[in-house]
């Protein structure tokens, strides 16, 4: 059965109130909405908690679901607008020691250090990455969506637009400016970058 | 002069292909599996999300009911008194006929309404401004709510002009 055809029959089905419907619904769709929310939260616990929390509201929305955009998509949107809720609470109680304990994240997500043949190596690449993710941080949240969704989750232009809700030239010309604002923030914030 | 700039554009490119190449060779995150346990706090929550949501909408009712009840005997005398007068009724009935609700409206469109869905907490919404644009179009600021406590709802409601992280606007327009 193709992917939608097969969500369809999910969704009818958990509308009914067949909850084993309802998870495998969110068991089929998990690793990509999980996937995204750690691009926004870039830690597994928050984007634990905003994937389960997406979940909670799929639950309450799903019988508002018009099959217009593809549920996928849809379901992206929410992940997305859950994260952007996380985040505004979370900015009041950030910390000092974040740069550092990002770092850390990075070296922990690129896997174990004895697999590199230079450790130091994978130190290095784990702390541009840091910097890298700390300037998509900076962008304005239009410009950071395109470029989580497309650089990162390698969505297709099709999908972003349906996902934002915004033609596909409005896509293009974002992910555009994003890239040109990234360059900018990383040669302002970290001169050596390109080096 | 031209040299420069075509030296400038080259390292402009290099520089974004090194962020994409970067950002594409970035590790994709494993997800952690749902546990069983995980699945029923999901359905729990939302059920238990929904029974509030009932709850607060039948307070609503309730104290609809009550403002009404209280209200009828002086709507009795205004209603008679309108009665008399038939222009009135006229002008009444014309202005119902016309009577247009932008977000009605708006959420009669699949897509607009999947917007407002997914943006919604689980705890329902309230329209706060409609907006008219010059070009026919509607900007809708809607405050979502964040509890299921119909009073701390209030409360925030009456706040969200100093606490605004709640309240979105949403565009539409009529389409063709």
């Amino acid at each position: 059965m193709a992917d939608e055809q097969r969500y369809e029959h999910l969704i009818q089905l958990a509308v009914r109130g067949d909850t084993v419907a309802f998870e495998e619904l969110i068991r089929l769709c998990h690793s990509k909405a999980y996937a995204v929310a750690f691009r926004y939260m870039k830690n597994e616990q928050d984007a634990m908690d905003v994937v389960q929390e997406t979940y909670v509201r799929l639950f309450l929305k799903l019988k508002t679901f018009s099959y217009k955009s593809r549920f996928e998509t849809w379901l992206i949107r929410i992940v997305i607008n859950c994260c952007y809720d996380a985040l505004r609470k979370q900015k009041k109680e950030r910390c000092v020691g974040e740069d550092v304990s990002e770092v850390i994240d990075f070296i922990e997500e690129a896997g174990p250090l004895g697999e590199y043949e230079h450790p130091e190596q994978a130190v290095i690449l784990a702390e541009r990455q840091a910097v890298l993710q700390r300037a998509v941080d900076a962008l304005v949240p239009d410009h950071r969506d395109v470029i989580i969704l497309r650089e990162y989750e390698q969505y297709s232009y099709e999908e972003i637009a349906d996902i934002l809700n915004v033609s596909q030239g409005t896509v293009k010309s974002r992910i555009h400016r994003a890239k040109q604002a990234l360059r900018i923030i990383l040669m302002e914030q970290n001169p050596d970058f390109f080096v | 002069m031209n040299n420069q700039n075509h030296n400038n554009s080259t390292c402009e490119q290099q520089e974004i292909a090194q962020i994409e190449s970067m950002m594409r060779s970035a590790r994709k995150p494993a997800a952690p599996s749902l546990s069983d346990g995980d699945m029923k706090r999901i359905v729990c929550t939302a059920q238990s999300r929904k029974r509030s949501s009932y709850q607060k909408r039948a307070g609503a009712c309730v104290a609809a009911l009550v403002i009404g009840f209280v209200a009828l005997p002086y709507n009795e005398p205004i209603q008679q008194a309108t009665m008399k007068n038939t222009a009135d009724n006229i002008q009444c009935g014309a202005r119902l006929d016309s009577y247009f609700d932008p977000f009605a409206a708006a959420m009669s469109d699949e897509e607009f309404a999947d917007l407002i869905s997914a943006a919604d907490l689980g705890y329902g919404y309230e329209v706060v401004e409609i907006i008219e644009e010059e070009d026919g179009s509607f900007t809708f600021v809607l405050y979502f709510y964040t509890d299921s406590d119909s009073v701390s709802n209030l409360n925030a409601l009456r706040t969200a002009e100093s606490d605004p992280q709640n309240l979105r606007s949403f565009h539409w327009k009529i389409s063709d």
